[in-house]
């Protein structure tokens, strides 16, 4: 059926119009025409600008006629356009008062806040026309996609196993043997890889479009440049990076990354996106015109009374996110990611400042964040918070949640870095960090799957890093190392940087095996950081988000060379995935409730049933019961854990009569014989084990 | 450019000649010249892509239009496909519905 209301009403320059539909914002193609529509509170004038692909100047700017506008919404339709060879803007105009927070300059061309392809950094690292009047620019999208029965997985989140990654440092390197390095495709290529791994998600860092020469300048030595590589400053909340795309030079880079969702999908992992709005590109007063700016300068930004942007983010501005149309906007991104890409879940960079009101003050009850907790698309999808910003406001463990939210729990972090390099002040907190932090989410009844445990992450050390170094080298920054992490908890087992030595090695990878044991058989949601499975170094630097080059790229040649660490980690992985009595969803009670013989969760010491704090606070011991797990027929796992320099023999807590301890882990033994295959346990016939220095033993009961 | 494209019948298998380019300028043409063939019966429509040297988007559409519009299902196979072109559909998960033979 036609529908009737489909043909031109107005003409000019020979450009068929007519008024648009205000809803959906951006550009989408209706029929034989491209409807346009575009918000702005404070403008008074808007223009459709259109350019051929890649041309230096406008084929045609057409107004926006007074009967195309609908409230504050200008909409119009275009027909007869080729929509896949144009690329488009907007000139707004309104007032200009720096004060006031009027900015509107009618001389720029801007990009569409909700533009879904965008182009102008197709290709990485390939410099574009500096002089361009518009650097980003809108594309108009055929956003068919033949999902088949594909739908977010819904994994609960107590299942999960997190892979934190970067799209272009997995595969950029020549020794990732993958034909489309760099690249969502190249992903892809690493699918086999990843499905032995174990892991259940995949969590990319940003991938909204964004500029990698931002801030790019000449490394220190001279011989390299130095880019935005990490990404975290958005140009476009609705459009991937092209760059990312093998496909991007072809303005294919959309239905690449659908396809590296449904096949990740097919094979049973999800995909999580790293989110960051809470700033842009645009930086401060100094900063371009990209896009919000000049679109609507004092609804996107939060403004000090004199008119100068507030950088609660560290990064130059602030996205005005409980502005209603700001928090609008982010909901809208974040349900297309979830009804256009079937992504699982999302991470919030500097979460905090989403629960800022317009001036910047903490909220109790941030709209935006209740408005996502409640979302009907967004019902399913993982919602994780980094919970505190540049400005000081630190929200682990009291994140405004509405029991939807979790958090990445940075004190499980410092806790296990500090017991790894044994501190003798945090055996306590470290019991609450395994039991899923109790004391941050059990109140409320955030559970224990609102705390996502991690170790390591892309700010900081690498696994590697952290146990070779004692403090940052990000001399390679061009910053004098004084950026990155000072406090960083790690230890260099007695020599800074990489070495020969055979017994400093063996130390370094227990160490890094008893952290991934630690972070494995913790309750909560483990995040392993991309290359740690397979030992790999950025060479010291704690804060490598410059480095586009070896520092940065996962070397993989490392899983030959520190192929018992990744042999560890995969066991460890499967571990967990087969025993739920690691994965409770809430806290443990302490106790025996349902009267089975023995507590939910119990601790010891070098003696059965004694949690003594002996030996510096460095020896403890936990037992899980497994009738306790979902199934109730879980086996009980009994974990050592000795971080004093010294053996210690730790007695066994006494079975059920017919039931014996095993060992599966024992990262004091040299590789293959530090872990066992699983159903190859070996059986204890003593009543005690002996748990090497620095050391974990994890047992199970057959 | 020459924008037209040779069709030829054969019982039930197409063969359609592409050439140069395949994009917005003529992918709507094929696909009427292929709706025509709606409801046929094909088994098969061979593209001979020798000439080929860029497919875009809405190229690649027309092709899977192909395969769902004409009634039959019918198998689609690529004669002759450049590596590029052949990548294009790779990369973006649309390789599956397409047999790529080589001389």
């Amino acid at each position: 059926m036609q529908r009737i209301d489909l043909f031109p009403t107005h003409d000019y320059k020979g450009y068929k119009l007519r008024a648009g539909k205000p809803f959906p914002f951006g550009a989408s193609v209706v029929g034989n025409a491209v409807n346009f529509s575009i918000y702005s509170r404070y403008a008074t004038a808007c223009t459709l600008v259109l350019f051929k692909n890649h041309a230096e100047k406008p084929f045609v700017e057409i107004p926006f006629f007074k009967e195309f506008k609908l409230g504050n919404v200008y909409s119009m339709m275009v027909f007869g356009l080729d929509y896949e060879e144009i690329e488009y803007g907007y000139r707004m105009d309104g007032p200009y008062d720096f004060q006031q927070g009027y900015r509107f300059n009618k001389e720029k061309v801007l990009l569409d806040p909700y533009a879904k392809l965008i182009s102008g950094r197709d290709v990485w690292g390939v410099p574009p026309d500096w002089n361009s009047i518009f650097q980003y620019r809108g594309r108009i999208l055929a956003d068919d996609f033949d999902w088949e029965d594909d739908v977010p997985l819904e994994t609960p989140i107590q299942d999960s196993i997190i892979y934190e990654m970067h799209v272009r440092n997995f595969t950029e390197d020549e020794s990732s043997g993958v034909k489309h390095r760099g690249t969502f495709a190249g992903i892809v290529e690493k699918l086999p890889y990843l499905k032995d791994l174990g892991v259940t998600c995949i969590e990319l860092m940003p991938i909204h479009e964004f500029d990698e020469f931002e801030n790019s300048r000449l490394s220190p030595d001279g011989k390299g440049v130095l880019y935005n590589v990490w990404g975290y400053s958005n140009v476009g909340f609705f459009a991937p990076k092209a760059a990312y795309a093998s496909t991007g030079r072809f303005g294919m880079q959309v239905d690449e990354l659908k396809n590296l969702v449904k096949i990740y999908h097919e094979n049973n992992i999800e995909v999580m996106l790293d989110v960051v709005f809470n700033h842009t590109a645009e930086g401060n007063e100094n900063g371009p015109y990209i896009s919000y700016r000049g679109i609507d300068n004092k609804t996107y930004y939060m403004l000090t009374p004199d008119g100068y942007y507030y950088n609660f983010s560290g990064c130059g501005n602030t996205l005005n996110c409980n502005n209603p149309n700001v928090r609008d906007m982010i909901i809208d991104s974040l349900r297309y990611w979830v009804t256009d890409y079937h992504i699982d879940g999302f991470r919030f960079d500097l979460a905090a400042i989403l629960g800022r009101d317009q001036n910047g003050a903490p909220l109790s009850n941030p709209p935006l964040l209740e408005s996502l907790a409640h979302d009907p698309i967004l019902g399913k999808t993982k919602l994780i918070a980094e919970a505190w910003d540049a400005g000081g406001l630190y929200q682990v463990g009291s994140f405004p949640s509405w029991g939807r939210w979790a958090e990445w729990n940075g004190k499980y972090r410092d806790a296990i870095r500090r017991f790894l390099k044994s501190d003798e002040n945090v055996l306590s907190e470290v019991k609450e960090r395994l039991c899923g932090s109790p004391d941050l989410y059990a109140a409320h009844n955030r559970g224990i799957k609102a705390s996502i445990n991690f170790i390591t992450a892309h700010d900081g050390f690498t696994m590697m890093d952290l146990v070779s170094y004692n403090g940052k080298h990000n001399e390679a920054n061009g910053e004098n190392n004084t950026d990155g992490e000072n406090d960083n908890n790690s230890w260099n087992c007695d020599w800074e940087g990489e070495c020969d030595n055979k017994e400093i090695n063996f130390l370094r990878h227990k160490q890094i095996k008893n952290a991934m044991a630690l972070l494995l058989v913790s309750q909560g949601v483990p995040m392993i950081l991309s290359g740690d499975e397979m030992g790999n170094t950025q060479y010291g630097n704690n804060n490598a988000y410059c480095q586009d080059n070896k520092i940065s790229w996962l070397d993989w040649n490392n899983l030959k060379k520190n192929e018992d660490i990744h042999h560890f980690v995969k066991q460890m992985i499967k571990f967990r995935r087969i025993h739920p009595v690691l994965r409770f969803e809430y806290h443990f009670g302490y106790c025996d409730y349902k009267n089975t013989g023995y507590p939910d969760i119990s601790w010891h010491g070098v003696e059965a049933w004694n949690p003594a704090t002996e030996f510096h606070n460095l020896t403890a011991a936990f037992m899980l019961n497994g009738q306790y797990a979902v199934g109730g027929n879980d086996n009980f796992i009994y974990v050592a854990m000795n971080m004093h320099w010294e053996t210690h023999a730790f007695e066994l807590p006494v079975l059920f009569e017919n039931m014996s301890w095993y060992v599966f882990a024992n990262t004091d033994v040299k590789a293959p014989n530090d872990i066992a295959e699983i159903g190859k346990e070996i059986e204890v016939k003593d009543k005690e084990i002996i748990v090497g220095p620095r050391s974990i033993m994890i047992l199970v009961s057959k | 450019m020459d924008n037209s494209f040779n069709v030829r019948e054969e019982g039930s298998h197409l063969f359609v000649e592409l050439q140069g380019r395949l994009d917005t300028n003529n992918a709507p043409l094929l696909m009427e010249k292929l709706s025509a063939y709606k409801g046929k019966g094909l088994d098969t429509v061979v593209f001979d892509a020798t000439k080929l040297i860029y497919i875009a988007s809405s190229g690649i559409r027309t092709i899977i239009f192909v395969k769902q519009k004409l009634g039959s299902n019918p198998k689609i196979v690529f004669f002759n496909c450049s590596d590029d072109v052949k990548n294009v559909f790779t990369m973006t998960g649309l390789q599956n519905y397409i047999d790529f033979k080589n001389k």
